[in-house]
């Protein structure tokens, strides 16, 4: 057992195959990619491990940008909420994915919100302490600067898509994405595991509720999508990129 | 503020300017029922500072409250850090939302919940049309803008007219530049019967800078949110005339014990007592006076510069209400403007601090500095704003001559 000394205090104590799992985990992350594994390890020591139950929010809109969060294991949704209450899924969260670290550099108040989607296992790393690391490998923040340029560009994109493509082709989009990002391999096709409501998929596709729908309707019809249970199953991820081609054209 | 506008705010005036507030008292019940002990209120020899002792006590005591209070908003995201971590993080769903919105409005962050935001708009409604009802109510009491200004009989009919106009430009929100001009140059006329009239209507001035910021086409448009600057000028401004009327109560304290005199029931307030705990039970009118203008002071002082604004905002609707509905009556029913100002404040999303220094100070200690440095500079900052806040002002009236008040 290896105990982690950080602010004075004893704030976690690892296995050393909990410690393995870390350094692997962050050694994906694509913001560490050109670390050394001696600098990972550094960058362990000031790292945290929290679990958080299915629907449990990591950190809320509005809140101090005071830490980031890298995905272990498990799966979350990160939304905007406007002034009106009005939730707004941008995107979804998966294993060795990093959330936070632009708002935590910027300083300023969280744009967004991240909840977890089933029970969750995140790193943390404090602001001040990734401030630290960061003042003696520079290079992680190119990588910083990387990651701000792909975020730009796929605000860009989805800018793009929300003025020129119509909603059938977004909801198409959205489950490519989700099936390529979080589906699994069953024997009856590919399963998204995410408990999504047609709410929040008609609020991750930027249309109201009742068009998506009729839309999921049309699809399973079809059968390209097909409900079961809390899960949406895609039976052939071929036949829906076919089906987004034609949407697009 | 542009030429046109200028140029109507002088309109304004002039169109106000024949208009006579032959007194200014208040329009609710004031008569001395026994003398005030004035050698109180003033210079004393051999004291502290020269001030009575309970003075002083009531004085150190609203100066340490303000420090708390300033202690626990500056260190607030210190305090929400810890929240989050040892509370909201074992909630989950929306419970843990619920929580989270809790917080955000006790600490003036934006509160992003969809009823809260429709009983905003509501609220703004309330504040930019309920002028109207009081300038209504006004000119049916021949009285001009509040029923403490009656109007003088010869000219009292053209002026109810005109508030009357005012009133339905306010209610239809036609031309609210205008009607911002109006407001504005009647509070400037205030000044010919002295500062305290017009410092007594300075929160009805705050409804002034909406109108006047508001575009000339606002018939066509539905204003139901304050932009961030209105909010930030409401904000002060409202606060700013609390803050000064507490002022006055001490040292136009017989109008004040005066009030309490025929409204007893008035003296019954938790931040009142507390100020006044462990003073001389002779000098109970007196000690009242200072302690109900503390609490004002203090209120005022929090909403001017930002502190726990929606929380400040919250115990002075209560106030205002129970003035209204139980202890004055129908007098105070003008109160239902600085409610609907005090609501539009209490619901926005743009609440600022006039204190940013001391906060950015603080964020940036917290990547380098233990927790008790920061907490030092904290404490230090508080103790010297709370001090500056109450003591120099306390200090300066004891010198005041009030002859000229009777």
């Amino acid at each position: 057992m290896a105990a982690v000394r950080r602010n004075r205090k004893v704030v976690w104590t690892l296995s050393d195959q909990t410690r393995e799992v870390t350094i692997s985990s962050l050694a994906q992350v694509p913001l560490f990619q050109r670390l050394s594994p001696v600098e990972i390890q550094k960058l362990e020591a000031i790292t945290a491990r929290r679990k958080f139950a299915a629907g449990t929010a990591v950190f809320f809109q509005d809140d101090p940008s005071d830490s980031f969060y890298v995905v272990v294991a498990g799966s979350a949704k990160v939304f905007q909420t406007s002034e009106d209450g009005q939730d707004r899924i941008l995107n979804t969260l998966r294993p060795g994915e990093s959330v936070g670290e632009l708002a935590m550099i910027e300083g300023l108040p969280r744009q967004l919100s991240v909840q977890t989607l089933e029970e969750t296992e995140m790193l943390v790393v404090e602001r001040k302490d990734f401030m630290e690391f960061a003042r003696q490998h520079p290079e992680v923040l190119w990588k910083t600067c990387q990651a701000l340029c792909e975020r730009v560009r796929q605000l860009m994109g989805s800018v793009l898509d929300m003025s020129f493509r119509d909603v059938p082709y977004r909801v198409l989009q959205v489950f490519q994405q989700l099936t390529q990002r979080h589906g699994i391999a069953e024997g009856d096709g590919w399963r998204v595991r995410l408990g999504l409501s047609t709410r929040e998929l008609a609020s991750m596709v930027g249309a109201s509720e009742d068009s998506v729908s009729r839309l999921l309707d049309r699809f399973q019809t079809d059968g390209l999508l097909r409900r079961s249970g809390e899960d949406w199953i895609v039976p052939d991820r071929r036949a829906l990129e076919r089906a987004l081609e034609y949407a697009g054209q | 503020m542009t030429r046109k506008r200028l140029l109507l705010a002088g309109a304004g005036l002039g169109l106000l300017a024949p208009s006579l507030a032959l007194a200014h008292e208040r329009f609710i019940r004031h008569a001395l029922k026994q003398p005030l002990n004035d050698l109180f209120f003033r210079q004393q020899p051999g004291g502290i500072l020269g001030m009575h002792p309970d003075m002083l006590q009531i004085g150190i005591l609203a100066t340490l409250n303000l420090t708390g209070f300033l202690v626990v908003w500056f260190m607030r995201d210190a305090l929400d850090h810890f929240v989050r971590l040892n509370l909201l993080s074992r909630l989950r769903g929306g419970l843990q939302r619920t929580v989270h919105n809790v917080g955000a409005f006790l600490i003036d962050r934006p509160v992003r919940v969809g009823w809260f935001y429709s009983f905003g708009e509501w609220a703004v409604i309330m504040f930019l049309r309920s002028p109207a009802l009081v300038l209504m109510y006004s000119a049916t009491n021949d009285s001009l803008v509040m029923p403490s200004y009656p109007l003088e009989p010869s000219s009292a009919t053209i002026f109810k007219f005109i508030q009357v106009f005012l009133a339905i430009l306010i209610l239809t929100q036609t031309w609210l530049p205008l009607a911002g001009a109006l407001i504005f140059g009647t509070w400037i006329y205030l000044f010919r019967w002295g500062p305290f009239v017009a410092v007594d209507a300075l929160p009805v001035v705050t409804v002034g800078f909406v109108y006047a910021m508001s575009p000339w086409q606002s018939h066509k448009l539905s204003i139901t949110r304050l932009n961030p600057l209105q909010t930030r000028i409401v904000r002060i401004v409202l606060g700013l005339g609390f803050f000064i009327l507490g002022w006055t109560k001490i040292y136009n304290h017989d109008l004040t014990a005066g009030v309490g005199d025929n409204y007893p029931q008035v003296m019954n307030d938790p931040l009142v007592g507390l100020f006044a705990f462990g003073t001389d039970p002779a000098l109970r009118r007196e000690t009242w006076v200072l302690s109900f203008a503390a609490a004002e002071i203090m209120s005022g002082f929090m909403l001017m510069t930002g502190v726990f604004t929606r929380l400040w905002c919250t115990i002075m609707l209560w106030v205002f209400t129970k003035l209204m509905l139980v202890d004055f009556g129908w007098d105070e029913i003008p109160h239902i403007y600085p409610i609907g100002a005090l609501l539009a404040v209490m619901t926005s999303n743009y609440l600022g601090t006039e204190f940013g220094a001391v906060q950015r100070k603080e964020r940036e200690m917290r990547m380098s500095s233990p927790l008790v440095k920061r907490l030092a500079l904290v404490a230090a900052a508080s103790v010297a704003i709370a001090f500056l806040a109450v003591i120099p002002m306390l200090y300066f009236l004891t010198f005041t001559d009030r002859s000229l008040l009777r």
